[in-house]
């Protein structure tokens, strides 16, 4: 075993096991910044900034998530399915969290369909 | 097992011949045969051997530090008890004055503080430190001294952190410490300093311990312990040791900041002159949320690990489990705001947090499933642990359910502040962690000396917690729900209030005994003279083999993820020596790395003895932050340069090879050593490079949140420097990077000559340099911290560079000293790459601080 194999594979292992939640904290994280800068802006008279931008652009971010989050839903279950041989420990946790990360995603894009943009609580 | 290729470092290729690893079936050949050499094991007992009489608190053996560490953590349990028991006689009934409301918020403030900082972590790391090791069959943790420094600095600190409250100087704002309540103006005494300069320093104790935890686990599991098949309970550990990675640096900002506006008046959470309450609450909870998992995980890790041994089968759903674990991690991190739903952030956001509280049930209710299923599976024994993990699995789903409903805004707002808050937190964290982790004292303690507690107490044990526990804080819940707010030191009759109280505080009692009888029954444990343990349980994990000092006599091949399961007879080849590593091969202490996916051996490194270093290192440290505390500035500097001196020293030990390879099997030889990517100190410094930048990110995002709240940036009487000035000093950091580069070329081929010395004066230079330039450019921009949030957040990221400044530039003196002795040689070249990464680091950093206050400008109104 090399050192650079060694060291690849296990950056190449781990980030396939931890990109499903990778994306889901990216989507978090540009859901509760972007919301939090976009009101900012709103709130402060921007001209560029509309409440109704603010939700598509959120909207959309979130179906762009949703779609990566099923397509790595759908890999993992190709490499980790029923007749595939479950694909050991990193096969099963990249089914596992890819299904997790992916209800973590609509679950958090569900408020932006119900709820007011920029009002306080 | 594949070639082994030449060390990085130049050592010579070593030879590995396959064939020579047992497969799990008796009669496959060893990688050691019989008869071992005469004395093997006598030197190697020699070599490991403890210091005795008062030298003994020199040693840095990983059980050794292990149950020291144990010990303090549970004295720390039973002292922060006892408080928790002035509170509940306080409150057993309307009107007491046993406590004056004074006394009671130093005593609630102490109590939570000393049981999250000086109990739950510290007892889930003291529990790894004592434990992983042989469960990896290393011989000890990959930095016994660090291990070392941590405990001593922890247990000083901590002492003296908590004989503050008989002085009357203990920190009343409560464990969170919000301000404006704990700032200079409603805090004036130094209660609150001792809060954040204590727990500061601690929390830098946990990272070390978790740095050292990280790379044990990736780096000294034995031949054969792939991913796949390493126990549970170190993938817990793993993923714990990378969350206080990321999530402690906020605390340590958020310290950091509340210390500098009392000490210098810059206004970090001052609203009157642009800084932010709020501020505080996002940096603390987002380490304080994650924290809760980073009490839980290395419970739910326990449990994993001693369920199957008690029923007799395999965990059920194991790699859903530690997918359930990963998932845990990464949420928990996005909750920190479900703590500040009452604090008039946006509905939006806060149901963003709301949605990220629930989807963490899924995770841990997979594991909740996968322990039943293991259960339902096996055949319960009902003794002591498993007991006690019933009762967590009760407790725990209980709590977590009711975290479910306090993750539900509407309710929340109802009940926040309120004892259904204080009841959630204590059937989570008790029923959690404190639960399991009994358990575990009564599973693991025949490593001890070989002797379980008694089953009889036990049961007695268990019968008072749980039902104490129970009886005690279910109330809790009623007395919230009727609107008892916590942290109250009295109450008046007549607000339905006083029979949850006096349920609670009846119940306070037996949930005492319980703990004190099973005090008691340790103590008498441990009286007992030492005999073999054995494998009481017929577990399937390495840390039931035989063992001693020096962990096992020789490092077993595993073949499976339950190894003594599948293979019986490991417990008698490894006592023999047939396996690997079965003497020193170097006459030091060493262990095995192996690679981080596959666990195939890779190198040999050699582990530092005993030694008073760490000791007197870790009395530097915590004695020149209580110091500070207390206004003694010049002796608490003294004891920093003790600090400082007792590392560099222990450092100048290191980094030297005394071999190029060594024999570790009947065939295999090893290198001693290895450099860069293959080296165990390079992937430590990588992780505090990590904490590194995420202390300078929780600084950065305090001065992006202060911009915000501007309507001009940079405010009304404040500038900034002109961007050409800040892009020279960017340069300068920059360029010093590259001419510290440049000064370690020769490395990889011939060492460092003393002509190397003078880049090296250059690079620092332009460092110095770089930073004058940052500073004289603010300055000249008349940047005052004290007049404004914005100015003091800058002000801020410009006094973090400084101290990387004097890190990198201690380190830069050190590394020319090793080069004028000769010691950076192509072999011994792990000085300078760990003070490259460093200098790397900061060369990023200083950029990137000369650059963001414009960034931030260019963007806001």
């Amino acid at each position: 075993m090399t050192p650079g194999r060694s060291t690849q594979g296990f950056f190449g292992r781990a980030w396939s096991g931890s990109a499903p939640l990778v994306l889901w904290a990216a989507h978090f994280a540009l859901c509760y910044v972007a919301l939090a800068l976009g009101c900012t802006a709103i709130l402060g008279g921007s001209m560029l900034m509309t409440p109704d931008l603010l939700r598509l652009a959120l909207a959309a971010a979130t179906g762009i998530a949703v779609l990566a989050g099923l397509w790595l839903l759908l890999r993992a279950w190709r490499a980790a399915g029923p007749g595939h041989g479950h694909g050991g420990l990193l096969g099963r946790v990249r089914l596992v969290v890819a299904g997790l990360s992916l209800v973590a995603m609509l679950w958090t894009g569900l408020p932006l369909a119900l709820l007011p943009l920029c009002h306080a609580a | 097992m594949s070639a082994q290729a030449p060390d990085a470092g130049g050592a010579p290729p070593m030879t590995h011949h396959s064939g020579v690893i047992g497969h799990g079936e008796a009669g496959r050949t060893l990688p050691s045969s019989l008869p071992r050499p005469p004395g093997e094991l006598e030197r190697l007992e020699r070599v490991w051997q403890l210091p005795r009489g008062w030298r003994s608190v020199t040693a840095v053996n990983n059980t050794y530090i292990g149950k020291l560490y144990i010990g303090t953590a549970l004295l720390f349990l039973l002292l922060a008890g006892v408080l928790a028991l002035l509170m509940r006689a306080q409150l057993a009934v309307p009107n007491a004055t046993l406590l004056g409301p004074d006394t009671y918020n130093q005593v609630f403030t102490m109590h939570g503080t000393v049981m999250m900082f000086l109990f739950a972590v510290p007892i889930v790391e003291a529990i790894a430190v004592y434990l992983l090791p042989n469960m990896l069959g290393a011989r000890d943790l990959p930095f016994p001294r660090l291990s070392a420094y941590a405990y001593w600095a922890y247990a000083f600190g901590g002492l003296a952190f908590f004989c503050s409250l008989f002085f009357g100087l203990a920190p009343d704002g409560g464990w969170f410490m919000y301000p404006p309540l704990t700032s200079g103006e409603h805090s004036p005494g130094i209660n609150a300093d001792f809060w954040l300069l204590g727990i500061g320093f601690i929390e830098i104790s946990a990272i070390a311990g978790a740095i050292e935890l990280i790379i044990g686990i990736l780096m000294t599991r034995p031949p054969g312990m792939t991913l796949g098949r390493m126990p549970v309970y170190a993938w817990a550990m793993l993923i714990v040791g990378l969350m206080i990675v990321f999530a402690f640096p906020a605390v340590i900002a958020c310290t950091a900041l509340l210390e500098m506006e009392r000490a210098f008046d810059w206004p970090f959470f001052d609203a009157k002159r642009g800084g932010d309450p709020l501020l505080w609450q996002h940096l603390f909870w987002f380490f304080g949320h994650p924290d809760v998992y980073i009490i839980f995980l290395p419970a739910a890790g326990m449990v994993s690990v001693m369920l199957p041994a008690l029923v007799g089968q395999p965990l059920a759903g194991h790699r859903a489990v530690i997918a359930a674990l990963l998932a845990t991690g990464f949420f928990s991190f996005a909750l920190w705001a479900h703590h500040m739903f009452t604090a008039g952030l946006g509905s939006l956001s806060l149901s963003f947090v709301s949605a990220a509280s629930m989807a963490v049930s899924i995770p841990a209710g997979i594991q909740v499933f996968a322990w039943i299923a293991t259960v339902w599976r096996g055949r319960v024994r009902w003794n002591t642990p498993t007991l006690f993990i019933v009762g967590f699995l009760a407790t725990f789903t209980l709590g977590g359910l009711t975290g479910v409903m306090v993750a539900a805004l509407p309710f929340d707002w109802q009940v926040h502040d309120s004892y259904f808050i204080v009841a959630h937190l204590h059937y989570v964290l008790i029923g959690g962690m404190v639960m399991p982790v009994f358990a575990a004292l009564y599973y693991w303690m025949p490593l001890l000396n070989g002797h379980g507690l008694s089953e009889r107490w036990g049961r007695w044990v268990f019968g008072l917690v749980f039902g104490g526990f129970h009886l005690t804080f279910f109330p809790m819940h009623i007395a919230g729900l009727l609107g008892m707010p916590r942290r109250v030191y009295t109450y008046d009759a007549g607000l339905g209030w006083e029979w949850p109280n006096l349920l609670a505080s009846l119940g306070a009692l037996p949930l005492a005994a319980g703990v004190g009888l099973l005090v008691v029954d340790v103590v008498r444990t441990l009286r007992k003279p030492a005999t073999e343990h054995g494998n009481p349980w017929n577990a399937p994990t390495l840390e039931w083999l035989p063992s001693a000092n020096y962990g096992m006599r020789s490092i077993p091949q595993v073949e499976g993820r339950e190894p003594l399961w599948h293979r019986p007879q490991l417990a008698e080849e490894v006592r023999e020596g047939r396996h690997w590593l079965p003497g020193t091969a170097t006459g030091l202490r060493e262990t095995i790395i192996t690679t981080p996916l596959r666990a195939e051996p890779s190198h040999v490194i050699v582990l530092p003895g005993p030694g008073w270093l760490p000791l007197l290192g870790a009395l530097g440290t915590a004695a020149f932050f209580l110091l500070l505390t207390v206004k003694w500035v010049a002796t608490g500097l003294a004891f920093g340069v003790l600090a400082v001196v007792c590392v560099v020293a222990w450092l100048w030990q290191t980094d030297r090879l005394p071999a190029a390879g060594v024999q570790v099997a009947d065939h295999v030889r090893l290198p001693l050593g290895a450099a860069r990517t293959r080296s165990h100190s390079w992937w430590a410094t990588v992780v505090l490079l990590v904490v590194d930048f995420t202390v300078l990110a929780s600084l950065a995002f305090a001065h992006l949140h202060l911009s915000m709240l501007l309507t001009v940036c940079p405010p009304p009487g404040a500038a900034l420097p002109p961007l050409a000035r800040m892009g020279l000093a960017a340069a300068g950091f920059v360029g010093s990077g590259v001419l510290l580069w440049w000064s370690g070329r020769p490395l990889a081929t011939q060492g460092l000559s003393r002509a190397r010395l003078l880049p090296l004066l250059a690079a620092t230079l332009a460092l110095a340099a770089a930073f004058g330039e940052l500073l004289s450019g603010m300055a000249d921009a008349g940047l005052s911290p004290a007049a404004h949030g914005w100015g003091a957040s800058i002000a801020a990221l410009l006094a973090y560079v400084g101290f990387r400044l004097v890190v990198v530039v201690v380190a830069a003196a050190y590394l020319a000293a090793r080069i004028w002795s000769g010691l950076a040689t192509p072999r011994q070249r792990a000085t300078f790459d760990n003070t490259a990464l460093l200098w790397w680091g900061l060369s990023v950093q200083g950029a990137f601080v000369a650059l963001l206050p414009h960034a931030v400008a260019a963007w806001m109104p």
